[in-house]
Protein backbone atom coordinates (compact mmCIF):
# COMPACT_ATOMS: atom_id res chain seq x y z
CA UNK A 1 0.00 0.00 0.00
CA UNK A 2 1.38 3.38 -0.89
CA UNK A 3 1.15 6.32 1.49
CA UNK A 4 -1.41 7.73 -0.95
CA UNK A 5 -3.80 4.90 0.01
CA UNK A 6 -2.84 4.88 3.66
CA UNK A 7 -5.41 6.80 5.72
CA UNK A 8 -2.83 7.11 8.48
CA UNK A 9 -0.27 8.63 6.13
CA UNK A 10 2.46 6.49 7.62
CA UNK A 11 2.01 7.92 11.08
CA UNK A 12 3.12 5.85 14.01
CA UNK A 13 0.18 4.32 15.96
CA UNK A 14 1.02 6.42 18.99
CA UNK A 15 0.38 9.58 17.00
CA UNK A 16 -2.99 8.56 15.63
CA UNK A 17 -6.29 9.77 17.01
CA UNK A 18 -7.94 7.83 19.84
CA UNK A 19 -10.81 5.63 18.72
CA UNK A 20 -13.21 5.12 21.58
CA UNK A 21 -14.64 1.84 20.26
CA UNK A 22 -11.22 0.15 20.29
CA UNK A 23 -11.30 -2.15 23.36
CA UNK A 24 -7.52 -2.57 23.40
CA UNK A 25 -6.78 1.13 23.56
CA UNK A 26 -5.41 2.45 26.80
CA UNK A 27 -7.74 4.83 28.54
CA UNK A 28 -6.19 6.09 31.73
CA UNK A 29 -5.63 9.20 33.73
CA UNK A 30 -2.26 10.51 34.60
CA UNK A 31 -1.42 10.04 38.23
CA UNK A 32 0.55 12.75 40.00
CA UNK A 33 4.15 11.96 40.70
CA UNK A 34 7.67 13.29 40.62
CA UNK A 35 9.92 12.09 37.78
CA UNK A 36 12.96 13.62 39.47
CA UNK A 37 12.36 11.39 42.47
CA UNK A 38 12.25 8.43 40.11
CA UNK A 39 15.46 9.58 38.45
CA UNK A 40 17.29 10.05 41.74
CA UNK A 41 15.95 6.76 43.03
CA UNK A 42 17.27 4.81 40.04
CA UNK A 43 20.67 6.52 40.19
CA UNK A 44 20.96 5.77 43.91
CA UNK A 45 19.98 2.15 43.36
CA UNK A 46 22.64 1.53 40.77
CA UNK A 47 25.28 3.49 42.66
CA UNK A 48 24.36 1.22 45.56
CA UNK A 49 25.03 -1.78 43.33
CA UNK A 50 28.52 -0.49 42.61
CA UNK A 51 27.92 1.16 39.24
CA UNK A 52 29.97 4.30 38.58
CA UNK A 53 28.86 7.39 36.66
CA UNK A 54 29.70 6.25 33.10
CA UNK A 55 28.00 2.90 33.67
CA UNK A 56 24.86 4.53 35.03
CA UNK A 57 24.90 7.01 32.17
CA UNK A 58 24.78 4.13 29.71
CA UNK A 59 21.45 3.01 31.15
CA UNK A 60 19.99 6.33 30.08
CA UNK A 61 21.61 6.36 26.65
CA UNK A 62 19.99 3.24 25.26
CA UNK A 63 16.31 3.00 24.30
CA UNK A 64 16.38 -0.65 25.16
CA UNK A 65 16.37 0.21 28.87
CA UNK A 66 12.89 1.55 28.68
CA UNK A 67 12.52 3.28 32.02
CA UNK A 68 15.78 5.16 32.01
CA UNK A 69 15.43 6.03 28.33
CA UNK A 70 11.99 7.44 29.01
CA UNK A 71 13.39 9.68 31.71
CA UNK A 72 16.07 10.93 29.33
CA UNK A 73 13.47 11.67 26.67
CA UNK A 74 11.43 13.65 29.14
CA UNK A 75 14.10 15.43 31.13
CA UNK A 76 16.93 15.79 28.61
CA UNK A 77 20.44 14.33 28.65
CA UNK A 78 22.02 17.36 30.36
CA UNK A 79 19.80 17.10 33.39
CA UNK A 80 20.39 13.35 33.57
CA UNK A 81 24.15 13.89 33.59
CA UNK A 82 24.03 16.59 36.22
CA UNK A 83 21.78 14.51 38.49
CA UNK A 84 24.12 11.53 38.20
CA UNK A 85 27.02 13.75 39.21
CA UNK A 86 25.07 15.26 42.10
CA UNK A 87 23.89 11.94 43.49
CA UNK A 88 27.32 10.32 43.22
CA UNK A 89 28.98 13.33 44.84
CA UNK A 90 26.59 12.98 47.76
CA UNK A 91 26.59 9.23 48.32
CA UNK A 92 29.53 7.87 46.30
CA UNK A 93 29.64 4.51 44.56
CA UNK A 94 29.26 1.48 46.77
CA UNK A 95 31.97 -1.15 46.70
CA UNK A 96 31.72 -4.81 47.60
CA UNK A 97 33.94 -7.82 47.46
CA UNK A 98 32.16 -11.12 46.94
CA UNK A 99 33.77 -14.51 47.43
CA UNK A 100 32.19 -17.83 46.61
CA UNK A 101 32.95 -21.00 48.48
CA UNK A 102 34.81 -22.86 45.78
CA UNK A 103 34.77 -26.15 47.64
CA UNK A 104 31.00 -26.22 47.37
CA UNK A 105 30.98 -24.85 43.85
CA UNK A 106 33.71 -27.18 42.58
CA UNK A 107 31.57 -30.10 43.59
CA UNK A 108 29.03 -28.81 41.12
CA UNK A 109 29.27 -27.83 37.48
CA UNK A 110 29.63 -24.22 38.52
CA UNK A 111 33.32 -24.39 39.30
CA UNK A 112 35.07 -21.24 38.16
CA UNK A 113 37.02 -23.03 35.44
CA UNK A 114 33.79 -24.14 33.79
CA UNK A 115 31.63 -21.06 34.25
CA UNK A 116 31.74 -17.73 36.00
CA UNK A 117 30.36 -17.56 39.53
CA UNK A 118 26.75 -16.42 39.47
CA UNK A 119 26.36 -12.69 39.29
CA UNK A 120 29.97 -11.97 38.30
CA UNK A 121 32.47 -10.09 40.40
CA UNK A 122 31.86 -6.82 42.18
CA UNK A 123 35.38 -6.32 43.36
CA UNK B 1 -17.42 -22.08 55.46
CA UNK B 2 -14.34 -22.79 57.63
CA UNK B 3 -12.47 -19.92 59.26
CA UNK B 4 -8.73 -19.56 58.80
CA UNK B 5 -6.28 -17.03 60.21
CA UNK B 6 -4.76 -14.67 57.66
CA UNK B 7 -1.81 -12.86 59.26
CA UNK B 8 -1.59 -10.44 56.37
CA UNK B 9 -5.13 -9.25 57.08
CA UNK B 10 -4.80 -9.43 60.85
CA UNK B 11 -7.99 -11.44 61.22
CA UNK B 12 -9.81 -14.67 60.54
CA UNK B 13 -11.42 -15.05 57.15
CA UNK B 14 -13.65 -17.48 55.30
CA UNK B 15 -11.95 -20.11 53.14
CA UNK B 16 -13.56 -23.15 51.51
CA UNK B 17 -11.16 -25.59 53.21
CA UNK B 18 -9.73 -26.06 56.68
CA UNK B 19 -6.29 -24.53 57.16
CA UNK B 20 -3.39 -26.84 56.38
CA UNK B 21 0.21 -25.75 56.22
CA UNK B 22 3.36 -27.18 54.65
CA UNK B 23 6.55 -27.82 56.59
CA UNK B 24 8.46 -25.37 54.40
CA UNK B 25 6.97 -22.64 52.27
CA UNK B 26 8.38 -21.39 48.98
CA UNK B 27 8.67 -17.60 49.27
CA UNK B 28 10.53 -14.74 47.67
CA UNK B 29 11.37 -11.06 48.04
CA UNK B 30 11.64 -8.76 45.03
CA UNK B 31 13.23 -5.32 45.23
CA UNK B 32 11.18 -3.32 42.75
CA UNK B 33 13.51 -0.34 43.04
CA UNK B 34 16.21 -2.05 41.03
CA UNK B 35 14.24 -3.57 38.17
CA UNK B 36 14.79 -2.16 34.67
CA UNK B 37 12.49 -4.63 32.90
CA UNK B 38 15.23 -6.41 30.99
CA UNK B 39 12.87 -9.42 30.93
CA UNK B 40 15.70 -11.91 31.43
CA UNK B 41 13.62 -13.63 34.10
CA UNK B 42 10.68 -13.79 31.72
CA UNK B 43 12.71 -15.44 29.02
CA UNK B 44 14.47 -17.80 31.43
CA UNK B 45 11.07 -19.11 32.50
CA UNK B 46 9.65 -19.14 28.98
CA UNK B 47 12.56 -21.08 27.55
CA UNK B 48 12.38 -23.62 30.36
CA UNK B 49 8.70 -24.32 30.78
CA UNK B 50 6.35 -22.74 28.23
CA UNK B 51 7.93 -23.06 24.81
CA UNK B 52 5.56 -25.66 23.39
CA UNK B 53 2.48 -25.62 21.24
CA UNK B 54 -0.51 -24.21 23.05
CA UNK B 55 1.68 -22.31 25.49
CA UNK B 56 2.38 -19.35 23.23
CA UNK B 57 0.34 -16.97 25.39
CA UNK B 58 1.72 -18.30 28.69
CA UNK B 59 4.18 -16.21 30.65
CA UNK B 60 4.42 -17.83 34.07
CA UNK B 61 6.87 -15.10 34.95
CA UNK B 62 6.26 -11.67 33.50
CA UNK B 63 7.35 -8.12 34.18
CA UNK B 64 4.73 -5.47 33.57
CA UNK B 65 4.76 -1.71 33.80
CA UNK B 66 2.65 -0.06 36.45
CA UNK B 67 0.35 1.78 36.69
CA UNK B 68 -0.83 1.13 33.14
CA UNK B 69 0.49 -2.26 32.14
CA UNK B 70 -0.86 -5.65 32.99
CA UNK B 71 -0.81 -9.27 31.91
CA UNK B 72 -3.53 -10.20 31.32
CA UNK B 73 -4.67 -6.74 30.45
CA UNK B 74 -6.02 -4.84 33.45
CA UNK B 75 -6.04 -7.90 35.74
CA UNK B 76 -5.69 -6.02 39.00
CA UNK B 77 -7.90 -3.08 38.15
CA UNK B 78 -10.67 -5.44 37.11
CA UNK B 79 -10.55 -7.46 40.31
CA UNK B 80 -10.31 -4.37 42.51
CA UNK B 81 -13.36 -3.09 40.70
CA UNK B 82 -15.27 -6.34 41.31
CA UNK B 83 -14.37 -6.23 45.01
CA UNK B 84 -15.57 -2.65 45.20
CA UNK B 85 -18.86 -3.61 43.54
CA UNK B 86 -19.32 -6.45 46.01
CA UNK B 87 -18.58 -4.30 49.04
CA UNK B 88 -18.98 -0.64 48.04
CA UNK B 89 -16.90 1.87 49.95
CA UNK B 90 -15.84 -0.60 52.63
CA UNK B 91 -12.60 -2.10 51.32
CA UNK B 92 -10.51 -0.41 54.00
CA UNK B 93 -7.90 -1.10 56.66
CA UNK B 94 -7.67 -0.23 60.31
CA UNK B 95 -3.96 0.27 60.01
CA UNK B 96 -1.77 0.08 63.06
CA UNK B 97 1.48 -1.78 63.66
CA UNK B 98 0.73 -4.92 65.57
CA UNK B 99 2.18 -8.24 66.69
CA UNK B 100 3.44 -10.98 64.41
CA UNK B 101 -0.10 -12.27 63.90
CA UNK B 102 -1.33 -8.89 62.63
CA UNK B 103 1.72 -6.82 61.67
CA UNK B 104 -0.08 -4.14 59.68
CA UNK B 105 -3.39 -3.94 61.53
CA UNK B 106 -6.70 -5.29 60.35
CA UNK B 107 -8.36 -5.40 56.95
CA UNK B 108 -12.03 -4.54 57.45
CA UNK B 109 -13.16 -5.20 53.88
CA UNK B 110 -14.01 -8.46 52.17
CA UNK B 111 -11.61 -10.88 50.49
CA UNK B 112 -12.23 -12.67 47.20
CA UNK B 113 -13.59 -15.61 49.21
CA UNK B 114 -15.91 -13.49 51.32
CA UNK B 115 -17.10 -11.53 48.28
CA UNK B 116 -17.97 -14.61 46.23
CA UNK B 117 -21.52 -14.38 45.00
CA UNK B 118 -21.90 -10.77 46.12
CA UNK B 119 -20.80 -8.99 42.96
CA UNK B 120 -23.46 -8.16 40.34
CA UNK B 121 -23.77 -10.98 37.83
CA UNK B 122 -21.96 -13.54 39.98
CA UNK B 123 -22.59 -17.15 38.99
CA UNK B 124 -24.59 -19.29 41.44
CA UNK B 125 -22.36 -21.33 43.70
CA UNK B 126 -19.34 -19.15 43.07
CA UNK B 127 -16.61 -19.94 45.64
CA UNK B 128 -14.15 -17.24 44.71
CA UNK B 129 -14.77 -13.79 43.29
CA UNK B 130 -12.99 -13.52 39.97
CA UNK B 131 -13.33 -13.23 36.25
CA UNK B 132 -12.16 -15.07 33.16
CA UNK B 133 -9.92 -12.91 30.96
CA UNK B 134 -10.64 -12.92 27.24
CA UNK B 135 -8.22 -14.35 24.70
CA UNK B 136 -7.37 -10.81 23.62
CA UNK B 137 -6.42 -9.87 27.15
CA UNK B 138 -3.93 -12.73 27.33
CA UNK B 139 -2.47 -12.15 23.91
CA UNK B 140 -0.42 -9.03 24.50
CA UNK B 141 1.78 -9.37 27.58
CA UNK B 142 3.40 -5.99 26.98
CA UNK B 143 0.38 -4.03 25.92
CA UNK B 144 0.42 -0.47 27.22
CA UNK B 145 4.00 -0.81 28.22
CA UNK B 146 6.56 1.40 26.62
CA UNK B 147 8.66 -0.32 24.01
CA UNK B 148 11.20 1.41 21.85
CA UNK B 149 9.56 0.92 18.48
CA UNK B 150 10.55 4.05 16.60
CA UNK B 151 13.06 4.51 13.85
CA UNK B 152 16.74 4.16 14.65
CA UNK B 153 18.25 6.74 12.32
CA UNK B 154 21.84 5.68 12.52
CA UNK B 155 24.46 4.11 14.73
CA UNK B 156 23.85 5.35 18.25
CA UNK B 157 21.10 7.73 17.16
CA UNK B 158 17.90 6.64 18.84
CA UNK B 159 16.20 10.01 18.75
CA UNK B 160 13.26 8.70 16.75
CA UNK B 161 12.40 6.01 19.29
CA UNK B 162 8.99 5.86 20.80
CA UNK B 163 7.60 6.16 24.27
CA UNK B 164 4.04 6.25 25.47
CA UNK B 165 3.02 9.63 26.88
CA UNK B 166 1.16 7.97 29.71
CA UNK B 167 4.43 6.99 31.32
CA UNK B 168 5.91 10.44 31.43
CA UNK B 169 5.29 11.10 35.09
CA UNK B 170 6.25 7.98 36.98
CA UNK B 171 6.06 4.28 36.61
CA UNK B 172 7.72 1.17 37.85
CA UNK B 173 8.16 -2.42 36.85
CA UNK B 174 6.22 -5.17 38.56
CA UNK B 175 7.71 -8.65 38.45
CA UNK B 176 5.11 -11.35 38.79
CA UNK B 177 4.86 -15.09 39.07
CA UNK B 178 2.64 -17.45 41.03
CA UNK B 179 2.71 -16.45 44.69
CA UNK B 180 2.17 -20.05 45.84
CA UNK B 181 -0.37 -18.60 48.23
CA UNK B 182 -1.09 -19.99 51.66
CA UNK B 183 -4.81 -19.89 50.79
CA UNK B 184 -4.76 -20.22 47.00
CA UNK B 185 -7.69 -18.84 45.04
CA UNK B 186 -7.07 -21.36 42.26
CA UNK B 187 -7.20 -24.27 44.70
CA UNK B 188 -10.38 -22.98 46.31
CA UNK B 189 -12.08 -22.52 42.96
CA UNK B 190 -11.26 -25.91 41.45
CA UNK B 191 -14.41 -28.10 41.44
CA UNK B 192 -12.36 -31.29 41.00
CA UNK B 193 -9.78 -30.78 43.72
CA UNK B 194 -7.12 -31.05 41.05
CA UNK B 195 -4.97 -28.36 42.66
CA UNK B 196 -2.90 -29.01 45.75
CA UNK B 197 -0.16 -27.52 47.90
CA UNK B 198 2.84 -29.76 48.36
CA UNK B 199 3.36 -30.47 52.07
CA UNK B 200 7.15 -30.33 51.75
CA UNK B 201 7.54 -26.86 50.23
CA UNK B 202 4.11 -25.26 49.79
CA UNK B 203 4.38 -25.20 46.01
CA UNK B 204 0.93 -25.07 44.40
CA UNK B 205 0.53 -27.54 41.54
CA UNK B 206 -2.20 -28.65 39.17
CA UNK B 207 -2.66 -32.41 38.83
CA UNK B 208 -2.74 -32.73 35.07
CA UNK B 209 -4.56 -36.07 35.30
CA UNK B 210 -7.41 -34.74 37.41
CA UNK B 211 -7.77 -31.38 35.63
CA UNK B 212 -10.55 -31.24 33.06
CA UNK B 213 -9.95 -27.71 31.91
CA UNK B 214 -13.00 -26.03 33.44
CA UNK B 215 -10.85 -22.91 33.91
CA UNK B 216 -12.25 -22.20 37.36
CA UNK B 217 -8.67 -21.77 38.55
CA UNK B 218 -8.05 -19.19 35.84
CA UNK B 219 -11.12 -17.36 37.05
CA UNK B 220 -10.34 -17.76 40.73
CA UNK B 221 -6.66 -16.86 40.84
CA UNK B 222 -6.68 -13.14 41.64
CA UNK B 223 -3.17 -12.74 40.20
CA UNK B 224 -4.16 -14.54 36.99
CA UNK B 225 -1.28 -16.97 37.16
CA UNK B 226 -3.22 -20.11 36.30
CA UNK B 227 -3.51 -20.45 32.53
CA UNK B 228 -5.47 -22.63 30.17
CA UNK B 229 -3.68 -24.59 27.45
CA UNK B 230 -5.99 -25.18 24.50
CA UNK B 231 -3.92 -27.97 22.94
CA UNK B 232 -4.11 -30.22 25.99
CA UNK B 233 -7.38 -28.75 27.30
CA UNK B 234 -6.12 -28.52 30.83
CA UNK B 235 -4.74 -25.66 32.90
CA UNK B 236 -1.11 -25.07 33.78
CA UNK B 237 0.79 -22.78 36.10
CA UNK B 238 4.19 -21.97 37.56
CA UNK B 239 5.70 -25.03 39.22
CA UNK B 240 8.34 -23.06 41.17
CA UNK B 241 11.00 -25.00 39.23
CA UNK B 242 10.46 -27.78 41.75
CA UNK B 243 13.22 -30.04 40.43
CA UNK B 244 15.68 -27.27 41.32
CA UNK B 245 13.93 -26.60 44.61
CA UNK B 246 14.26 -30.25 45.53
CA UNK B 247 18.00 -30.10 44.98
CA UNK B 248 17.65 -32.66 42.25
CA UNK B 249 19.88 -30.99 39.70
CA UNK B 250 22.90 -33.32 39.46
CA UNK B 251 25.11 -30.68 37.87
CA UNK B 252 24.41 -27.61 39.95
CA UNK B 253 23.50 -29.26 43.21
CA UNK B 254 25.25 -32.61 43.55
CA UNK B 255 24.75 -32.69 47.33
CA UNK B 256 21.04 -31.96 47.13
CA UNK B 257 20.98 -28.34 48.33
CA UNK B 258 17.89 -26.50 47.02
CA UNK B 259 18.50 -24.17 44.09
CA UNK B 260 16.71 -20.96 43.23
CA UNK B 261 14.23 -21.06 40.37
CA UNK B 262 15.24 -20.18 36.83
CA UNK B 263 13.66 -16.74 36.96
CA UNK B 264 15.42 -15.92 40.24
CA UNK B 265 18.83 -17.15 39.21
CA UNK B 266 18.70 -15.31 35.87
CA UNK B 267 18.00 -11.89 37.40
CA UNK B 268 20.51 -9.39 36.04
CA UNK B 269 19.50 -6.51 38.26
CA UNK B 270 19.92 -8.53 41.45
CA UNK B 271 16.42 -7.72 42.59
CA UNK B 272 15.43 -11.24 43.65
CA UNK B 273 15.96 -13.29 46.77
CA UNK B 274 14.23 -16.64 47.06
CA UNK B 275 13.91 -18.82 50.09
CA UNK B 276 12.06 -21.54 51.91
CA UNK B 277 10.58 -20.45 55.22
CA UNK B 278 9.84 -22.99 57.91
CA UNK B 279 6.26 -23.07 59.14
CA UNK B 280 4.71 -24.19 62.41
CA UNK B 281 1.68 -26.47 62.43
CA UNK B 282 -0.56 -23.46 63.07
CA UNK B 283 0.75 -21.58 60.04
CA UNK B 284 3.08 -19.19 61.82
CA UNK B 285 6.53 -18.71 60.35
CA UNK B 286 9.01 -20.33 62.70
CA UNK B 287 11.00 -17.45 64.19
CA UNK B 288 14.37 -17.45 62.44
CA UNK B 289 16.01 -14.04 62.71
CA UNK B 290 19.06 -15.31 60.80
CA UNK B 291 16.94 -16.34 57.78
CA UNK B 292 17.18 -13.62 55.11
CA UNK B 293 13.50 -13.89 54.24
CA UNK B 294 12.31 -13.93 57.83
CA UNK B 295 14.45 -10.91 58.54
CA UNK B 296 13.16 -8.90 55.58
CA UNK B 297 9.49 -9.87 55.76
CA UNK B 298 8.68 -10.56 59.39
CA UNK B 299 11.33 -8.83 61.47
CA UNK B 300 12.00 -5.62 59.53
CA UNK B 301 8.79 -5.65 57.48
CA UNK B 302 10.61 -4.05 54.59
CA UNK B 303 9.01 -6.37 52.03
CA UNK B 304 5.24 -6.50 51.60
CA UNK B 305 2.70 -8.86 50.02
CA UNK B 306 1.07 -7.94 46.70
CA UNK B 307 -2.59 -6.99 47.16
CA UNK B 308 -2.97 -8.61 50.57
CA UNK B 309 -6.64 -7.57 50.57
CA UNK B 310 -7.37 -10.33 48.06
CA UNK B 311 -7.02 -12.69 51.02
CA UNK B 312 -4.93 -15.49 49.56
CA UNK B 313 -1.90 -14.75 51.80
CA UNK B 314 0.57 -14.66 48.90
CA UNK B 315 4.15 -15.73 49.59
CA UNK B 316 5.74 -13.23 47.24
CA UNK B 317 6.87 -10.02 48.92
CA UNK B 318 8.00 -6.74 47.41
CA UNK B 319 10.18 -3.87 48.54
CA UNK B 320 8.05 -1.01 47.19
CA UNK B 321 9.48 1.57 44.77
CA UNK B 322 10.52 4.75 46.48
CA UNK B 323 9.25 7.28 43.94
CA UNK B 324 5.63 6.19 43.58
CA UNK B 325 2.73 8.09 45.22
CA UNK B 326 1.90 6.54 48.57
CA UNK B 327 -1.80 6.14 47.90
CA UNK B 328 -1.10 3.92 44.93
CA UNK B 329 1.41 1.85 46.88
CA UNK B 330 -0.93 1.50 49.85
CA UNK B 331 -3.62 0.08 47.61
CA UNK B 332 -1.13 -2.36 46.11
CA UNK B 333 0.85 -3.42 49.17
CA UNK B 334 -1.33 -2.52 52.14
CA UNK B 335 -0.70 -0.21 55.05
CA UNK B 336 2.89 -1.26 55.69
CA UNK B 337 4.28 0.89 52.89
CA UNK B 338 5.43 3.88 54.96
CA UNK B 339 7.32 1.72 57.41
CA UNK B 340 8.93 -0.34 54.63
CA UNK B 341 10.11 2.69 52.71
CA UNK B 342 11.49 4.38 55.79
CA UNK B 343 13.54 1.27 56.51
CA UNK B 344 14.71 0.83 52.95
CA UNK B 345 15.48 4.50 52.30
CA UNK B 346 18.18 4.56 54.96
CA UNK B 347 19.12 0.97 55.80
CA UNK B 348 21.02 0.28 58.99
CA UNK B 349 24.09 -1.94 58.93
CA UNK B 350 22.25 -5.26 59.26
CA UNK B 351 19.67 -4.46 56.61
CA UNK B 352 22.37 -3.17 54.27
CA UNK B 353 24.28 -6.41 54.75
CA UNK B 354 21.26 -8.63 54.08
CA UNK B 355 20.42 -6.65 50.94
CA UNK B 356 23.76 -7.80 49.51
CA UNK B 357 22.50 -11.39 49.49
CA UNK B 358 20.11 -10.73 46.62
CA UNK B 359 21.23 -12.89 43.74
CA UNK B 360 24.54 -13.66 45.36
CA UNK B 361 24.24 -17.38 44.72
CA UNK B 362 22.16 -19.93 42.84
CA UNK B 363 21.67 -22.03 45.95
CA UNK B 364 18.80 -21.04 48.20
CA UNK B 365 20.15 -19.25 51.26
CA UNK B 366 18.65 -20.50 54.51
CA UNK B 367 20.80 -18.58 56.98
CA UNK B 368 23.09 -15.63 57.11
CA UNK B 369 25.71 -14.37 59.54
CA UNK B 370 27.48 -11.04 59.75
CA UNK B 371 31.12 -10.50 60.65
CA UNK B 372 31.27 -6.95 61.88
CA UNK B 373 33.93 -4.48 60.79
CA UNK B 374 34.70 -0.81 61.45
CA UNK B 375 32.66 2.10 60.17
CA UNK B 376 34.12 3.26 56.86
CA UNK B 377 31.84 6.05 55.68
CA UNK B 378 28.83 8.21 56.27
CA UNK B 379 26.76 9.15 53.24
CA UNK B 380 23.78 11.39 52.79
CA UNK B 381 20.64 9.68 51.46
CA UNK B 382 17.29 11.08 50.38
CA UNK B 383 14.22 9.57 51.96
CA UNK B 384 11.03 9.21 49.89
CA UNK B 385 9.53 12.28 51.55
CA UNK B 386 12.46 14.34 50.29
CA UNK B 387 14.19 14.65 53.64
CA UNK B 388 17.86 13.81 53.99
CA UNK B 389 19.40 11.39 56.45
CA UNK B 390 22.90 10.15 57.15
CA UNK B 391 23.53 6.50 56.45
CA UNK B 392 26.46 4.76 58.08
CA UNK B 393 28.50 2.31 56.01
CA UNK B 394 30.29 -0.45 57.92
CA UNK B 395 33.00 -2.76 56.66
CA UNK B 396 30.80 -5.75 57.45
CA UNK B 397 30.88 -9.15 55.79
CA UNK B 398 27.62 -11.01 55.24
CA UNK B 399 27.88 -14.77 54.83
CA UNK B 400 25.19 -16.94 53.24
CA UNK B 401 24.62 -20.61 54.06
CA UNK B 402 22.67 -23.23 52.10
CA UNK B 403 20.25 -25.78 53.54
CA UNK B 404 23.09 -28.16 54.38
CA UNK B 405 24.70 -25.47 56.52
CA UNK B 406 27.54 -24.96 54.06
CA UNK B 407 28.85 -21.47 53.51
CA UNK B 408 28.29 -20.67 49.85
CA UNK B 409 28.96 -16.95 49.56
CA UNK B 410 30.36 -14.01 51.51
CA UNK B 411 30.17 -10.37 50.54
CA UNK B 412 32.14 -7.61 52.22
CA UNK B 413 30.92 -4.04 52.14
CA UNK B 414 33.79 -1.65 51.55
CA UNK B 415 34.34 2.07 51.67
CA UNK B 416 32.41 3.77 48.85
CA UNK B 417 34.28 5.48 46.03
CA UNK B 418 33.91 9.21 45.51
CA UNK B 419 34.96 10.68 42.19
CA UNK B 420 36.20 14.22 42.04
CA UNK B 421 33.62 16.40 40.19
CA UNK B 422 34.46 17.37 36.62
CA UNK B 423 35.09 21.01 37.47
CA UNK B 424 37.73 20.04 40.03
CA UNK B 425 39.67 17.52 37.97
CA UNK B 426 43.45 18.14 37.90
CA UNK B 427 43.15 21.06 40.26
CA UNK B 428 46.70 20.72 41.54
Amino acid sequence: MSTHDDPYQGRHPRDRAIEAEDPMLLTAERAPGDPLAMLDGLIEEYAGLGWDGPHIQRLFDSPFFQGTWGLRQRLGPELIGSRIDAVLARRGVARFCTEWNMEVLRASACAPDTCAPPGGSHA
Amino acid sequence: MPKVWNWQLGREMDYPYEASFPEWQFAFVFNINRCIACQTCTMACKSTWTFSEGQEHMWWNNVETKPYGGYPQGWDVKLLSLLEQANPGAQAWTAQPGPETAPWGRFDGRTIFESAGHAPGAAPGQRVLGYLPTDAEWSSPNIHEEVATGTVRGPGDYSGSAQLPEHQVWFFYMQRLCNHCTYPGCLAACPRKAIYKRPEDGVVLIDQERCRGYRKCVEGCPYKKAMYRPTTRVSEKCVACFPRLEGGDPLLSPHGAPLETRCMSACVGKIRLQGLVHMERDGRWTPAPDSPLYFLVRERRVALPLYPQFGTAPNGFYIPPRWVPRGYLAQMFGPGVDHALEQYGCPDRELLAVLQLFRAQQQVLFRYAIEKGPKVAEIEVTLPDGSRRTQEIWNDTVIGFNKLGEEVVRTTIEEPTFTRPREHLNSI
